[in-house]
């Protein structure tokens, strides 16, 4: 389906309802024969997107010249009018009378068992980096434009021009890294694509332009795939210049438009500096704009780079968190064609197997609801990162959960103040019989540390395998996530005598389950207010984010809670014994209470 | 919106400037880098 946007999505693997709002052609595109007449009739012109505004179109065009279908649209943002119709000259022109300028956006709902998301990305805008004068100079141009420049197919005839006065440039820079690899002035991240692309474009002008010279200001060269550093070599071969160095800033002169480039040359560390006909900046790729409305409508989550995160980053690097997603090409990461094509080929393989067996095999750690204690209050249905749970909170007929769509966080377990959640595995009961077990014998001594299965956990693997030192008074228990960790374990490891409780989990953006550690922090800020108002120190209760590879995060942290621990007294933690004591006996009692409230009377 | 944080670590206070509609961010200790960090209070920027 072209020329579409998906509006909502519902249901889980196997049974995904999509809904897609299918925007108005205005041609029929089963009648168009592309003949252009059309086109030829229309007074609107506008700069073509596609072309990266270096040629027009007009406002009944094709996108571009491979476009699927092979048919003419309107644009009736720029077109003159439908209501009143004001010009209609391409309804006039059309003598297949496919145009309908009455044509109304459709709404569809299909059924689907998988989604593959392949939305793309977008090229980093460097118009904010104003030392390079993109915009101010009419011979700075980015990668994106300089493609078009030298396509085929482009504005030019794939003849290589510079704008200001269309003259073949015989000195050409390319900048690398131009949005990429900042901490402040752009993205963190490599794009992964730009060395390759400039080492492309240098070969491509060679072909054409055998005299050219060209200079590549980088501060790293990544050719890392089959056959890259061979391409890199021919590059270097045929004369391109290599100069490790970014350029500070670029100046024009006025005249000729020429270009000047002072740059600090860190292999012959000199300052150097060089005038050039134009200059093409290798921009970095940056996620699309709509990527948040996207990933709410999913119900998926992003790294920090804002690109989608993936269920595993090295064992399922195609899967989405969500079951019967998958990701193709730069939606999950800046990447080339090669590795876009692979991942595609991949996410379809994935796809095909679920479609194929009919049957989805999940993992046995899921939510369950006892309806008897149910309120349909719907918070489970507010936190659970899947939207795996349903509920009326006006019937009052209690939760649904899908257990198909449930991936066993225990958020929901967690927040639940009902005990109306039960967890197959992990359950309470066996929770809080590890945090008695573990504080069994001088509980004083003791820290209890809740640590995520994904991350935290792991981090601690690593600490051990690496054969760090950290001290042994800490007792480890497993959650799958730190989502899961009630407030009622943490109260529990501190009624028994725990001097310090550590609650540990994935880094924000890192969650296995989507952002339920989102909910992990908001019960932290909650527990350390509660603490505090019975007079108990908060400080004892720590949190941290510990990835499975910060191992060496994992024994410091440990060091930290070791010394924390010493600094507890005996009479600190009795009080915390006697306080909380206190609050459990007059839950059970007022729970008791509601409860025989509840009960119908005797006849 | 700024934002009156507390470092249950090392004691340390610092305040954040945030935005009313952001999703939530990992709050650090500039001083010892640990997560324990706690909201003291937030108040809306003059103007």
């Amino acid at each position: 389906m072209t020329l579409s946007e998906v509006e909502e999505v519902s249901g889980y693997i196997g049974n995904f309802k999509v809904k897609v709002r299918q925007r108005a052609r205005f041609v029929d595109e089963k009648e168009c024969t592309s003949c252009a007449k059309c086109t030829e009739v229309c007074p609107v012109v506008l700069p073509d997107e596609f072309q990266q505004g270096f040629s027009s179109r007009k406002a009944a065009y094709v996108p571009h010249a491979q476009a699927v279908p092979s048919s003419y649209l309107i644009d009736m943002d720029h077109c003159l009018g439908n209501n009143p119709v004001a010009c209609a000259k391409c309804v006039d022109a059309c003598e297949k009378q496919c145009i309908d300028l009455n044509m109304e956006d459709r709404e569809v709902e299909v059924n689907v068992g998988t989604i593959i998301v392949a939305t793309g990305m977008e090229p980093y805008d460097p118009t904010r980096l104003d030392e390079y004068g993109y915009t101010r100079f009419e011979n700075v141009i980015t990668s994106t434009e300089f493609e078009r420049l030298i396509c085929g197919s482009g504005p030019t005839d794939g003849h290589l021009v510079r704008p200001s006065d269309q003259q073949t440039p015989k000195r050409i820079g390319f900048i690398q890294c131009v949005g990429s690899r900042t901490q402040n002035r752009g993205n963190p991240y490599c794009s992964n694509v730009c060395c390759m692309n400039t080492v492309k474009n240098s070969l491509l002008i060679n072909e054409h332009h055998p005299d050219a010279d060209m200079y590549v200001f980088y501060m790293d060269l990544r050719a890392f795939g089959k056959g890259f550093e061979d391409l890199l070599m021919r590059s270097k071969n045929v004369g391109v210049h290599y100069i490790r160095g970014i350029p500070g800033e670029i100046t024009e002169n006025p005249v000729t438009n020429n270009l000047r480039l002072k740059v600090e040359n860190t292999t012959t560390a000199r300052v150097e500096e060089y005038e050039l006909d134009m200059v093409v900046l290798s921009i970095g790729l940056v996620p699309r704009e709509d990527m948040k409305h996207l990933s709410s409508i999913l119900n998926l989550s992003h790294t920090s780079d804002g690109f989608m995160m993936e269920a595993h980053p090295k064992l399922r690097p195609v899967d989405a968190p969500t079951p019967g997603i998958f990701f193709a090409g730069c939606v999950e990461s800046p990447k080339d064609v090669k590795d876009s094509v692979t991942q595609a080929g991949a996410a379809a393989a994935r796809s095909s197997i679920l479609l194929n067996a009919g049957i989805v095999k999940s993992e046995a750690i899921k939510a369950m609801v006892d309806l008897a204690k149910c309120t349909s209050c719907g918070i489970c249905a507010r936190v659970c990162p899947y939207g795996a749970i349903s509920v009326d909170v006006k019937a009052k007929t209690g939760v649904t959960i899908v257990a198909a769509a449930c991936a066993g966080c225990g958020t929901c377990a967690a927040e639940c103040q009902f005990d109306a959640i039960i967890m197959q595995h992990f359950t309470d009961a066996q929770i809080l019989a590890q945090v008695d077990a573990a504080l069994e014998e001088d509980p004083e001594k003791k820290i209890v540390a809740f640590l995520c299965n994904w991350c935290s956990y792991a981090g601690g693997d690593l600490a051990g395998t690496s054969r760090l030192k950290y001290p042994a008074s800490t007792r480890f228990i497993r959650t799958m996530c730190s989502g899961r960790v009630n407030e009622s374990f943490i109260l529990k490891a501190f009624e028994n005598g725990a001097a310090v409780v550590l609650l540990s989990g994935c880094h924000l953006g890192d969650c296995h389950y989507i952002d339920a550690n989102h909910w992990t922090i908001r019960r932290a800020d909650k527990l350390w207010d509660s603490l505090e108002k019975l007079g108990i120190r908060p400080e004892r209760l720590q949190l941290e984010w510990i990835s499975s590879a910060e191992g060496a995060r994992f024994a410091e942290i440990m060091r930290h809670l070791e010394e924390m621990r010493q600094k507890v007294t005996p009479e600190e933690i009795e009080h915390t014994r006697n306080v909380l004591a206190e609050l459990r006996l007059s839950k059970e009692a007022k729970r008791a209470s509601d409860s025989e409230n509840l009960e119908p009377a005797e006849v | 919106m700024e934002e009156q944080l507390r470092c249950l670590r090392c004691g340390h206070e610092y305040t954040v400037r945030i935005e009313p509609k952001e999703t939530l961010r990992e709050r650090v200790c500039p001083k010892c880098q640990s997560n324990s960090v706690r909201k003291v209070s937030s108040k809306k920027q003059p103007g």
